[in-house]
């Protein structure tokens, strides 16, 4: 029978009990290494450092060119990413911009125009010459639209309507040479008639004014409501000069009229 | 076959002229494509095809504007003409030369169409229809032409606009 007291046996067991006892002492410590595991572990950090170091170098260098093909990737999509927003972006833009000249067109109706029963049109194209100065609306004989049917914007007269299809109508704007519209001073009541000068013109003329009523400068020029096509009192422009016929007997003034021909993109038909 | 392109070409021209031009403006005067494509076409084609292109050119144009039905088509027909009178006489090759025909035709054309409305009652101020609409509208015509006319001088000799392309 093997003797179980031997000395290998017990100083074994006195060992396996020292070695308990440091644990269960050591356990729930206040955080602090005991001095050799302290001293091993700082001694060896410069090289945990440098080695860690190392491997993710060496990390990014093996993978190096996976995440040039992935962030060229996404490089690209973010760049059509930026494309399609900045689209949208000009698309609001667009909108909003149509928006506000439609409030423009409404308030218009419900203010000054309620006397009126109007349409909005839309211009969708101009003269191919350079003679004339008209163009077509999306309007035609089926919305309503007729021929002398004056044609507005919210800051003033426009022109008529000249021709109609059965989806467009043809609009003969103020500025055209062979427009004529009766009109008025605002403030003097001096009459005369509005006429175009060219094709791109940027001024009117106002012709047969009698010579002896005073006109300044900056007068507004309304439409008289003669002529049986125009309804009276819709805003043409403002007199920029005034000259005397060499005849002697009238004056003819420069107008420059409220609506911004060029940038006009809808109108309102006065049915 | 080339009329037909040579139609399309002026359908299209036409839809930018009522649609886009507007926007390249220069002091209120816009170019005539349709005028340049007549003249260009003149020039490479002799005066029959190029009376007969610009006549129905002008008639297209006429149709769209939609007043004065006959003016575009006389002018058209002016301007066809005259480039055509050029034909086998003046280099086509050079484009200077190009520059100075279309310039001259245009102002020719329009000048046919000024006549024609004032015969027909339209007082424009002669000042500005001579200075604004013939001389600034030829020149710009004339520049127009400059930068197009490479372009379809190569189609007239081996493209969809040459004789070869007719089926």
């Amino acid at each position: 029978m093997p003797r179980f007291f031997t000395v290998k046996n017990v100083l074994l067991t006195i060992a396996l009990l020292l070695l308990v006892i440091l644990v269960v002492r050591n356990a729930g410590s206040d955080g602090k290494l005991n001095p050799a595991a302290g001293f091993l572990r700082d001694g060896l950090a410069p090289a945990y450092h440098l080695m860690t170091n190392t491997g993710q170098k060496i990390n990014e260098w093996v993978s190096y060119p996976v995440a040039l093909l992935e962030a060229s990737r996404d490089n690209r999509e973010l760049e059509e990413k930026i494309s399609r927003l900045e689209a949208r972006i000009r698309q609001e833009e667009e909108v909003r911009q149509e928006n506000k000249r439609l409030k423009r067109l409404l308030e218009w109706q419900e203010g000054k125009g309620q006397q009126y029963d109007s349409v909005v049109a839309s211009i969708i194209a101009r003269d191919p010459d350079n003679w004339f100065s008209t163009v077509t609306v999306n309007k035609g004989r089926e919305d309503g639209i007729n021929s002398d049917m004056t044609v507005v914007a919210p800051t003033g007269l426009v022109g008529r309507v000249i021709n109609v299809s059965p989806d467009t109508a043809e609009v003969m704007l103020i500025t055209d040479p062979r427009s004529g519209v009766g009109a008025l001073m605002q403030e003097t009541r001096a009459p005369g008639i509005v006429e175009g000068i060219a094709s791109g013109s940027v001024y009117l003329h106002m012709n047969h004014i009698p010579a002896n009523i005073m006109v300044t400068e900056g007068e507004t020029v309304i439409t008289s409501g003669q002529g049986s096509i125009y309804p009276k009192g819709i805003a043409i422009g403002a007199v920029v000069d005034v000259n005397k016929v060499t005849s002697g007997l009238f004056k003819m003034a420069t107008i420059k009229p409220y609506v911004d021909f060029n940038r006009l993109e809808e109108v309102l038909i006065i049915k | 076959m080339r009329f037909l392109v040579f139609g399309i070409l002026v359908l299209l021209a036409l839809m930018l002229q009522v649609t886009l031009v507007e926007f390249i403006q220069v002091w209120g005067v816009k170019p005539d494509l349709v005028m340049v494509l007549i003249t260009i076409n003149g020039f490479l084609r002799g005066t029959r095809e190029g009376a007969f292109s610009g006549f129905a050119a002008g008639l297209l144009k006429d149709l769209t504007a939609g007043d004065f039905l006959g003016v575009g088509c006389l002018s058209g027909l002016v301007a066809g003409y005259a480039a055509g009178f050029a034909e086998s006489r003046l280099f086509k090759e050079n484009r200077i030369i190009v520059l100075g025909l279309v310039g001259f035709t245009s102002f020719l054309g329009q000048l046919t169409s000024y006549l024609l409305l004032l015969l027909a009652g339209m007082g424009l101020p002669p000042g500005i229809a001579v200075w604004k609409i013939l001389i600034l509208l030829s020149t710009y015509n004339a520049l127009i032409g400059f930068v197009i006319y490479g372009r379809y001088y190569r189609s007239v000799q081996k493209g969809l606009l040459s004789k070869e392309a007719n089926v």
